[in-house]
């Protein structure tokens, strides 16, 4: 299987906040910003970034979790609950601002709906759309997606 | 081959977990445990905050090491007679074992002052406090002594619900350690905007009251208060060990690079024994949980047969503090300082973030970041690289 993974392109966000709305519901059954594992940033009324997992392989907050709560997954980054403490060094790492906390301390990361987004059905603007990772890089060139890659398969550290 | 593992907080939970993962027979490890289930303190504060079933707290991985077959006592570990290989036990009696893995956390350190016995006096560690905390009327006076994470995280999360919080802190700035100026300047504003009385350089000498804390003095000024929280740091908690033969440096258990101690077959990790920093490869002692998991897993593959050692830690800290993000990776300033190096800082700013980094000898040993926006995004993952192949 090819992997997928979410391809971000910030120009044609218009920051309706479906993907955030979409996200939240498909987690938790509840339309609530903060149970979502996708955010639009907004800074003086443009949108800076919208922060998701890109799901890195290798990835930093795989390598600094202690806990063995983060894995790479048929090229997933997944995050195990159960074994979570919270202690929140993978929010710390993370290149992309993707891990979160929710409501009780549970820390929150996109695991892309099992392979059927649900930011990406709702977003009409192609904002986010659901692509073969090594065309992800491609297309993202000089961008941070392609940085972090490079930078990580440069220093060969996983 | 019995392993026995003495506490049932994040270190021995995770050394339990390490060991069946590496394929040791979870019926030949035995985990002696005073609280149980296990839970997380990092969890804490926002249970507090968003007045949560302390159910979020519990760690569910305990389930999955009972069904495995671990057993589990509740109970206290009272003495260790090293020479008989036997750990004796408050209920239980005598256990033999052939590796002992020392995991008896740390306790929360009060200040030697006069008041703090009184009542409404505490501290901010475990769910009993928690649920103290939890019952307090809504506009008590909270004075909360430290800020640190810990004391930072308590006083927001009681300045949500509604109570009048003031932090007291001896050092110049808040989070001493943690970041530096001009980041932790940044972080006072906010906190003092949301309403968050802060006193720094303020050393608090008495907590006046008849059965009940009154008052508080500090640095000759004294004000009414309701609650006193201390929230100023953790020791080892290693009464068990002293005496034992066991090497000790200030309370805690020294450990090697493989996490045993300085007698062959009897290990130390979490918040009762010393780590190793990466950058300057010193013993230091840091009472944080990646850092019990991380010699965990060292342990486990000792004791499953495979040699490991470690190097040490990078720090990789990441707090919200009232809506403020902190991020922290590496040494600060202050401690790079404390460890011995000479070092400078670089600071640049941002719309809604501020980051500095911190080098020696132009070479990045740290990096700190507070960001106000909903955006946590930052270079902590770039510095964090950098350090382990420079130092690794």
């Amino acid at each position: 299987m090819v992997k997928h993974v979410l391809d971000i392109d910030l120009e044609k966000c218009n920051a309706c906040m479906r993907c955030v709305f979409a996200c939240s519901l498909a987690r938790s059954g509840v339309i609530d910003e903060r149970q979502a594992m996708i955010t639009i940033v907004i800074e003086k009324g443009v949108v800076v970034d919208i922060a998701v997992c890109r799901h890195c392989d290798p990835a930093p907050c795989v390598n600094v979790c202690e806990f063995d709560a983060l894995n790479v997954e048929n090229g997933r980054v997944v995050l195990d609950q159960s074994k979570c403490t919270t202690c929140k060094a993978c929010i710390s790492i993370c290149p992309f601002g993707a891990i979160r906390e929710s409501y009780g301390g549970e820390l929150v990361k996109c695991d892309l709906c099992g392979g059927d987004p649900a930011c990406v059905r709702v977003c009409p603007t192609g904002a986010i759309r659901y692509m073969p990772a090594h065309l992800v890089k491609m297309r993202r060139v000089g961008g941070v997606v392609r940085t972090v890659y490079e930078y990580l398969e440069t220093i060969g550290r996983g | 081959m019995k392993t026995v593992i003495i506490g049932g907080g994040i270190a021995g939970l995770y050394t339990t977990y390490y060991l069946v993962k590496y394929g040791y027979e979870p019926s030949n490890i035995v985990l002696v445990a005073a609280e149980w289930p296990p839970y997380s303190k990092h969890r804490l504060a926002e249970i507090l905050r968003e007045k949560l079933s302390i159910d979020y707290a519990y760690i569910g991985l305990y389930n999955m090491l009972l069904d495995k077959g671990v057993k589990i006592l509740q109970d206290v570990a009272t003495r260790l007679d090293i020479s008989n290989k036997t750990v004796v036990l408050k209920r239980n009696g005598g256990i033999t074992y052939d590796n002992l893995v020392i995991a008896t956390g740390g306790k929360p350190f009060i200040p030697p002052l006069k008041g703090t016995e009184l009542k409404n006096v505490m501290t901010f560690y475990d769910l009993e406090d928690l649920k103290k905390l939890s019952r307090i009327p809504r506009t008590a006076r909270v004075a909360v002594i430290g800020a640190g994470l810990v004391g930072l995280s308590v006083a927001t999360a009681l300045n949500r619900l509604g109570a009048q919080v003031t932090v007291y802190e001896l050092m110049d700035d808040i989070l001493p350690g943690v970041i530096d100026r001009p980041l932790s300047t940044k972080l006072e504003k906010y906190l003092v905007s949301k309403g968050i009385k802060i006193r720094t350089r303020s050393r608090v000498e008495e907590i006046k009251g008849g059965k009940t804390a009154r008052e508080i003095k500090a640095s000759g000024r004294i004000e009414p208060v309701d609650i006193v929280v201390f929230a100023t740091g953790v020791r080892p908690n290693t009464e068990l060990v002293g005496g034992s033969g066991i090497e000790m440096l200030r309370g805690a258990i020294k450990i090697g690079r493989n996490g045993m101690t300085s007698i062959y077959g009897i290990y130390a990790t979490g918040d009762c024994a010393l780590s190793y920093d990466l950058i300057t490869e010193k013993e230091v002692y840091r009472p944080l949980g990646f850092v019990a998991a991380h010699y965990a897993r060292i342990i486990a593959r000792n004791i499953t047969g495979t040699r490991k050692e470690t190097r040490g830690i990078v720090p990789t800290i990441y707090e919200n503090i009232g809506g403020a993000h902190i991020v922290r990776v590496g040494l600060s300033l202050k401690e790079a300082e404390s460890l011995g190096l000479s070092p400078t800082i670089r600071c640049e700013e941002a719309l809604s973030y501020a980051s500095c980094t911190v080098l020696q000898d132009q070479a990045p040993i740290g990096y700190e970041a507070i960001g106000f926006s909903n955006r946590i995004k930052n270079k902590a993952w770039q510095i964090y690289y950098d350090i382990h192949t420079m130092f690794s």
